[in-house]
């Protein structure tokens, strides 16, 4: 075979095929293709019309034209827009132990809302397919704050929860559905993974009643690794909520051979027992596998009926087993005379023994949101 | 260049080309094996992995044409086995824990790494024929040797040994048949090689699921299994990809709820069991349990009391198609349509086929808080699937979306389910009415019906939820990946080869033609095979040895220029017969490679050029391995594809017509 023969072989027939992606028809009646423009807070212009993002410890410094880490945030001319201002991506309505809070209002309704994006990317992200997009990636509702108010108000939520996603990403649109929200006396929620900076933080803290953290190791090379960001802000920002006087509550989910390391667990408790106080829930989630983590086993319940015990013996007084219904450790119980005073199976409440924030049997104050 | 001098007589060329199309034949079948047991997801690949090989073995017969044979022996067991020893680590070294879908980059890496024993595999052929100069006899031998591989791999090896020792009894007997022909420096090479591979297979496996500890690893007819432990908790894997976990994930929703408006008799397909603990809760239940792979039936008898539960030691599909029981339900409890494996489960066909012996069907989907358009689709294709079938389908959303198919309306309300929690005295673990209240309730439900889209049902000949998955995938892992939205190039390849005979006739460009229709239809043949069967894991050394085998015999025996024509109603009769056995598959496939070796012996005849056609022969199946799994299949589906392959043929037949005989 001569070289010219070769060359025309394969000149002529190489033909690659496009791949195609089906054309996706019969959108959502609610999609919208439109993004918002409404402008971000947290931020301070640069020259040539940089600006730099202060909401998280990522502080990104953003081209014109160019988006942050999170990608809902934009840089145009020299402003920083929100681009998911009044674009809820989720909505439901979820009883609030799912959250979980375990001491907030037991047994009533939250309407839960989200928008697309993150700030952070955890390899095994319950709700990847609207955190881990940009936002014209996801259908999103058209709801402006004082609607998500009045949407709660139709579905009889007293609480709203801003959840599945990261919500410190769209604060402008959290803290002003928040305050619409306080006029009909529907309290606010906050889910969160809390990787942000002090100033934006406060400005949460003051328009939330109920603050819940998913602090998700406590290793740096955890957060380097699997979730892209870094510890000690989260501990700092848990501190802060602490010292809010809102009401906290933290989330451990365990991750089999990822951070379930029981010394990294002692350490934790005694972090919180110092920092936070005895009376914080902790919560020992179950890791069900998901997203890049799909190949993992779930965690055994063993490993988190270790961990409560771990954390229980170094004081703390409220440490739950999460994602195990029926288990015991889903339960509350007086730290004082050892009865029960909520029994939980999964997200059902099948008694309350607490009176004026206190136990029915003894008397013990039950520290929480009860009303 | 050597010369018919250099090899000692015809009996020595038979022998070394028999040697060289075992090595090459084995190989090729066992790295594909190790590339399926390792990347989940992986029918996919099966089109680009052929495409890649052949298309490495035209270059490597052009390349290496001048290369002494002598060296290619002596090359080929290090280049094959570094290839195959390298899957393992760069899949470790890509991902952080086992199973988790490795970036698409992996998968591009693992076919690259073929590429050098492919290279020396199709230098084999060039340079034997050059030094021999009787190509049509070094074809047929290589072909022989090839169809033995197929034997020895399929009848010994492949069912009992896992990828490293397989390759290490197959480079014994290379070396076997290299030192029968005095190749013994070669001989040594291969023996050094092979040895410590034999050792190398469990560590190798185990250190790939570290920190999980290895339990079992077990070849099974539809990929490989295995068994971890971590902490208490037991997983299974099949071909890379989790399974189960026991103690598993509460089962209750899918196990309860389609049982709120009665039934007794149940038919449980899948989930390792995990719904039985449920199941026999049920007040006077009676349960058969079919697992597709009847391997996991066996694993699964360790961790659940299967007293009184009826098994099938049967795949899922063969049972239902063949039993004549009745039941009131089937439930469904099987990985979602993100394989081949698994999108037959998924299909009109099989909910048709169920229709015949139950009255309910139901089945579970991952969901969640939010559908994304591809989820819609996913989901929307199951959906229409199931309705087709059964025309009342209803819906529990939630993280596990449960799909309800019945002949008759049903209720599915929270008070029903806690009736029939009542009346069976259960008390659920996880799954209680408020649950399903809140799952059910009015916005949930707007949500999931705004989510069920216009869409295509999912079919065993175009199955669009398999596609929808994978685009899902690679979106995610790779957005940088090109995707057209809306054009017609990937009719390009099918239109080319309708025109060129108009144009131009040569014997290579018919032979391009040719190869480029009898792949496509041989690869249509395999996924055909997959999904009606599913154990394509164990049968494929025998199915393309088939073809091999049949290739040479055609090539000697029917150089018929009529070859072209029969070869063009195969496809027809396929449409014809839509279902065939087994004995119908294994006749389909030889006449296959005996009409396309006939076609390319007729065509051998008319050139001197002839690894210009050789290497037509192997472009054009590249062409078709590239564009037939991942484009023509899921746009044409099979019938398209199968009408367009007839059209090539015809007019691949009008260019013989121009030839000269």
């Amino acid at each position: 075979m001569k070289r010219r023969d070769f060359i025309k072989i394969l000149g002529g027939t190489l033909v690659f095929p496009v791949i195609e992606v089906p054309k996706l028809k019969g959108q959502s009646p609610n999609h919208v293709s439109s993004l918002s423009s409404h402008e971000a807070r947290y931020y301070k212009k640069l020259p040539d019309r940089r600006i730099q993002c202060l909401l998280c410890p990522r502080k990104c410094i953003v081209g014109d034209k160019e988006r942050g880490y999170c990608g809902v945030r934009e840089n145009r001319g020299g402003k920083y827009i929100s681009l998911v201002y009044g674009k809820a991506c989720s909505i439901a309505i979820d009883p609030i132990e799912k959250k979980p809070f375990f001491h907030f209002l037991p047994g009533k309704n939250a309407f839960s809302m989200a928008t697309a994006g993150c700030n952070v990317n955890c390899k095994f992200c319950q709700n990847w397919q609207i955190s881990q997009v940009r936002p014209e990636e996801a259908r999103s509702l058209n709801l402006p704050p004082s609607k998500i108010a009045s949407l709660a108000y139709r579905y009889m939520a007293p609480i709203i929860a801003y959840t599945y996603t990261e919500p410190i990403i769209f604060v402008e649109y959290m803290l002003d559905t928040a305050e619409q929200a306080s006029k009909l006396g529907i309290r606010n929620v906050i889910v969160t993974g809390a990787h942000v900076n002090p100033e934006p933080w406060k400005d949460i803290l003051n328009a939330m009643d109920g603050v819940k953290i998913d602090l998700k190791a406590f290793t740096e090379d955890f957060y380097r690794k699997i979730v892209r960001g870094h510890l000690k802000p989260v501990l700092n920002a848990i501190v802060a909520a602490a010292k809010s006087g809102k009401w906290l509550e933290i989330v451990y989910l365990v991750i089999p051979t990822l951070n379930d390391n029981m010394d990294d667990i002692k350490r934790m408790s005694r972090w919180l027992v110092r920092e936070v106080g005895k009376d914080v829930p902790l919560h020992f989630s179950r890791f069900f596998p998901m997203y890049m983590l799909k190949n993992l086993p779930a965690t055994p319940v063993k490993t988190l009926e270790r961990a409560r015990e771990i954390a229980m013996s170094e004081g703390m007084k409220f440490v739950y087993v999460g994602n195990v219904p029926g288990h015991p450790g889903e339960s509350t119980y007086c730290p004082k005379c050892g009865k029960t005073v909520i029994k939980r199976v999964g997200y059902k409440i099948k008694e309350i023994h607490i009176k004026n924030g206190k136990c029915e049997y003894c008397g013990e104050p039950i520290p929480g949101v009860w009303s | 260049m050597g010369s018919a001098n250099t090899v000692e007589n015809r009996y020595q060329a038979f022998g070394l080309s028999f040697a060289a199309g075992f090595a090459s034949f084995s190989a090729q079948i066992i790295y594909l094996r190790e590339v399926l047991s390792l990347l989940p997801q992986n029918e996919v690949i099966i089109s680009f992995y052929f495409a890649i090989y052949l298309l490495a073995s035209g270059a490597g017969a052009y390349i290496l044409r001048r290369v002494n044979y002598r060296k290619l022996f002596l090359w080929f067991t290090p280049f094959f086995l570094i290839s195959l020893l390298s899957l393992r680590p760069i899949l470790k070294w890509s991902i952080y824990v086992p199973g988790q879908l490795p970036p698409l980059k992996v998968y591009i890496i693992a076919l690259l790494i073929l590429i050098p024993f492919s290279l020396v595999s199709g230098g084999f052929f060039s340079s034997l024929s050059d030094e021999f100069r009787k190509p049509a006899l070094v074809y047929g031998a290589d072909a022989i040797g090839s169809f033995t591989a197929a034997l020895f791999l399929y009848l010994f090896f492949l069912p009992r040994f896992p990828s490293y020792i397989s390759a290490s009894f197959a480079t014994a007997i290379f070396l076997l048949l290299m030192l029968l022909f005095k190749l013994r420096t070669q001989a040594i090479l291969a023996l050094l090689l092979a040895v410590p591979l034999l050792f190398l297979e469990r560590p190798s496996w185990s250190r790939l699921f570290s920190p999980l500890k290895l339990v079992e690893e077990k070849e099974s007819p539809y990929g490989k299994i295995t068994l971890t432990e971590y902490n208490g908790v037991y997983t299974i894997w099949e071909n890379g990809e989790k399974l189960y976990d026991f103690p598993p994930t509460p089962a209750e929703k899918l196990s309860y709820l389609p049982l709120i408006n009665g039934g007794k008799k149940v038919l449980l397909i899948g989930g390792g069991g995990r719904c039985l603990k449920y199941l026999k809760k049920v007040k006077g239940i009676e349960v058969t349990y079919v697992e597709p792979n009847p391997a996991l039936t066996e694993v699964a008898r360790r961790f659940f009391n299967m007293k009184g539960v009826k098994i099938a030691l049967t795949d899922g599909r063969e049972f239902v198609r063949k039993t004549r029981e009745k039941f009131d339900l089937a439930i469904i409890d099987l990985p979602p349509p993100t394989s081949s494996s698994a999108t037959r489960f998924y299909t009109v066909e099989f909910f048709s086929s169920l229709k015949r012996i139950s009255l309910r069907v139901a089945l579970s989907l991952a969901s969640g808080n939010y559908y994304s358009d591809v989820d819609s689709k996913i989901i929307s294709s199951v959906y229409y699937s199931v309705k087709r079938a059964f025309p009342v389908v209803k819906a529990a959303p939630g993280n596990q979306l449960v799909l309800i198919g019945s002949s008759k309306d049903f209720n599915l309300s929270p008070e029903s389910y806690e009736n029939f929690l009542k009346i069976n005295s259960i008390t659920p673990e996880i799954y209680f009415p408020i649950q399903l209240s809140f799952e059910t309730n009015e916005l949930e439900m707007e949500k999931f019906h705004s989510a069920i889209v216009k869409t295509e049902p999912n079919t065993d000949g175009k199955p669009v939820s398999y596609v929808f998955s994978l685009v899902k995938w690679i979106r995610h892992y790779s957005p940088g990946f090109p995707m057209v939205r809306k054009n017609f190039l990937w009719l390009l390849p099918l239109a080319f080869f309708l025109i060129l005979p108009f144009f131009k006739s040569t014997p290579s460009l018919s032979m391009g033609m040719i190869s480029f229709s009898a792949f496509a239809y041989e690869l249509l043949l395999l996924l055909l095979f997959q999904y009606q069967r599913g154990y394509f894991y164990l049968q494929v050394s025998l199915l393309a040895g088939l073809v091999m085998f049949a290739l040479g015999l055609g090539s000697i025996f029917f150089k018929k220029k009529y070859s072209i024509i029969i070869l063009a109603l195969l496809p027809i009769l396929i449409i014809l017969v839509q279902k065939p056995s087994l004995a119908i598959f294994y006749t389909l496939f030889f006449l296959l490679g005996f009409l396309e070796g006939g076609s390319f012996g007729f065509l051998s005849g008319k050139t001197k050029n002839f690894s210009s056609l050789y290497f037509s022969d192997l472009l054009g199946s590249s062409i078709s391995g590239f564009s037939i799994g991942l484009v023509l299949v899921p746009f044409l589906g099979f019938r398209g594809c199968l009408i367009g392959i007839f059209l090539i043929l015809v007019s691949a037949a009008f260019g013989f017509k121009k030839m000269k005989t």
